[in-house]
């Protein structure tokens, strides 16, 4: 298999490595990861590898909590940001969960289901209890709200036919909730159809439905015809 | 995934981009409130973890040897010996408790012949959660827990069933709402069972549970200890579960003690009393997870269990609590007499 790496400006502050086999996309890497590693070593995180960090995590390592933010930080920022729409909202729960992993939840990790999935349950969970606490009221001026200061296009028409060519932002504005939320979980973090299921605490039936049907949808984006 | 798929993935995690956060900052922001740990072991490196891989795939299979020699034998004696986890004996609780502990104290004796990183990662978990020494005496939840409890910390055994969003207690049907009374008096049997298996009938109209039951207490009569296989039902209350709206599933792989009535004698096959709740569910250290709606139960030193609410309609997440076999004891001979 033939790999090809090179860096990209994606984040802000931290250019990740991009990573290609045969030209198809594999994934991101924080650089941090290709400091004298081996290419196979930083394609992904193994259900092995993240054993052992959430192990030092559990004995007290910071420096293994780093490296699992590093990997997916971002995944689970993403993740909360479906649900509660608010970006200070969604850096608060990505705070709070790895705090959380720190002080009590690495310890609970059991081998055996995916990492991942363990991890989007748990940024899932925290998203949904922090709407939970906040009042229907509070909520409902929040989304309006954010939903403003998120999308950078509002010049979206209100009503969208299917012929008109948006942008991919317009496109996931046009997708309800738990779309949305599958979209993300499956790009952002690479779940399976019955890991989602299980996160979203779905049928798996109606996750495959729904994220067709998601596609279906955004596949009017101009960009990505 | 097709090429659009790609495409739309690639053009999403490209919005995503310019939209996500520093995440250099968000880090310095979430290491300034990270507690002081002492920390037990040395930082991870990745040369460090291969080795600790060669050395844990030569130590496994060696330490589980020795334990096939040395430890099965004993374990299998006292597994031959151990009593049933409800019988109404006075001593049952402290000797429940007795057994989930020399397999906890094996356990470590493996990791420590494997990796001994893993056994002082037992050795933490062993500090939240009840003492396994066979030499304790019966411990309550409040004591052995603390006064709140995460559901996550609880020890139990790994599912793969999906819990949908559950229907809860709705509108003025106020056969849907759990009165203790009305639910011990409809109560034939309370079987501890284990879910082999789950699977919808009746065009997903009714939920069924294939369980292992090892013990079953019936009304007025001895309890039978002998294990045997029987089918619980439940009628799911909105119809179809693809609509979302399904009861309280119970887990694939978990231990419940479930109020039952006959539904088919021929069969074997009962149905559960009041499926609109989460059933009471068994921890593998042999405490009992239940909603306050079981009032003689809350009565005793019980700890507060945390939930993640399932949906909207679960009216339940916030009133789970955690009790020893004591609280159960005294709710099996309130029926017993009711």
């Amino acid at each position: 298999m033939f790999l090809q790496i090179f860096s990209q400006n994606r984040h802000k502050n931290a250019p990740p490595v991009r990573i290609f086999s045969n030209s198809d996309f594999i994934g991101d890497v924080h650089p941090a990861y290709t400091d004298g590693i081996n290419v196979k070593d930083i394609i992904a995180m193994t259900d092995k590898d993240f054993q052992l960090h959430i192990r030092s995590v559990a004995s007290g390592s910071k420096e293994a909590l780093k490296l699992i933010y590093k990997e997916y930080g971002r995944m689970i920022y993403s993740a909360a940001f479906e649900v509660v729409k608010n970006r200070e909202n969604a850096e608060d729960i990505t705070s709070d969960f790895f705090i959380r992993l720190y002080t009590s939840a690495a310890a609970t990790y059991t081998p055996g289901n995916g990492h991942k999935r363990w991890l989007a349950s748990i940024a899932h969970n925290m998203a949904i209890d922090l709407l939970r606490r906040n009042s229907h009221e509070q909520l409902l001026d929040e989304d309006e709200e954010s939903a403003r200061q998120e999308i950078p296009d509002t010049d979206a028409p209100p009503d969208i036919t299917v012929t008109d060519r948006i942008t991919i932002a317009q496109a996931m504005q046009t997708l309800d909730d738990k779309e949305r939320q599958i979209i993300n979980l499956k790009f952002e973090a690479d779940l399976t159809f019955r890991d989602i299921a299980s996160v979203m605490k779905m049928p798996m039936g109606t996750v495959t439905w729904k994220y067709r049907s998601a596609i279906e949808k955004l596949r009017r984006c101009s960009d990505c015809e | 995934m097709n090429d659009i798929e790609k495409k739309i993935r690639d053009k999403y995690i490209e919005m995503n981009d310019e939209a996500a956060p520093d995440m250099d900052a968000l880090w310095s922001r979430i290491e300034e409130k990270l507690p002081e740990k002492d920390e037990e072991t040395t930082p991870v490196t990745s040369k460090p973890r291969i080795k600790m891989n060669r050395i844990v795939s030569f130590a496994v299979p060696l330490a589980a040897c020795i334990i096939a020699v040395i430890a099965l034998p004993q374990l299998m004696n006292s597994a031959d010996n151990s009593p049933s986890p409800i019988i109404s004996d006075g001593n049952y609780a402290e000797d429940a408790q007795a057994s989930p502990a020399d397999e906890e104290n094996s356990d470590n004796q493996v990791n420590d012949a494997a990796d001994n990183a893993q056994a002082e990662q037992a050795e933490q978990i062993d500090q939240a959660q009840p003492s396994g020494d066979a030499q304790d005496t019966y411990r309550s939840a409040l004591e052995a827990y603390g006064s709140t409890v995460e559901y996550e910390m609880l020890s139990l055994n790994p599912s793969e069933t999906v819990s949908v969003k559950p229907a809860g207690i709705r509108g003025s049907d106020n056969s849907k709402y759990f009165v203790e009374d009305e639910v011990l008096e409809s109560t034939q049997l309370f079987c501890r069972a284990s879910v082999k298996d789950v699977y919808f009938s009746d065009g997903g109209d009714t939920v069924c549970y294939t369980l292992e039951a090892d013990e079953t207490i019936y009304r007025g009569t001895e309890t039978d200890t002998e294990k045997k296989t029987i089918t619980a039902i439940a009628t799911v209350t909105n119809g179809e579960m693809f609509k979302d709206k399904s009861e309280y599933l119970l887990c694939e792989n978990r231990t419940y003690l479930l109020p039952l009535r006959m539904e088919n004698s021929v069969t074997d096959t009962y149905r559960i009393v009041f499926p609109y709740a989460p059933q009471i569910e068994i921890t593998l250290d042999n405490y009992y997870i239940f909603h306050n709606g079981w009032n003689t139960l809350t009565d005793g030193e019980i700890s507060d269990v945390i939930c993640t609410s399932q949906g909207n309609d679960d009216f339940y997440y916030d009133r789970m609590k955690l009790c020893s076999a004591k609280e159960i004891k005294k709710l099996l001979e309130y029926w017993e007499n009711s």
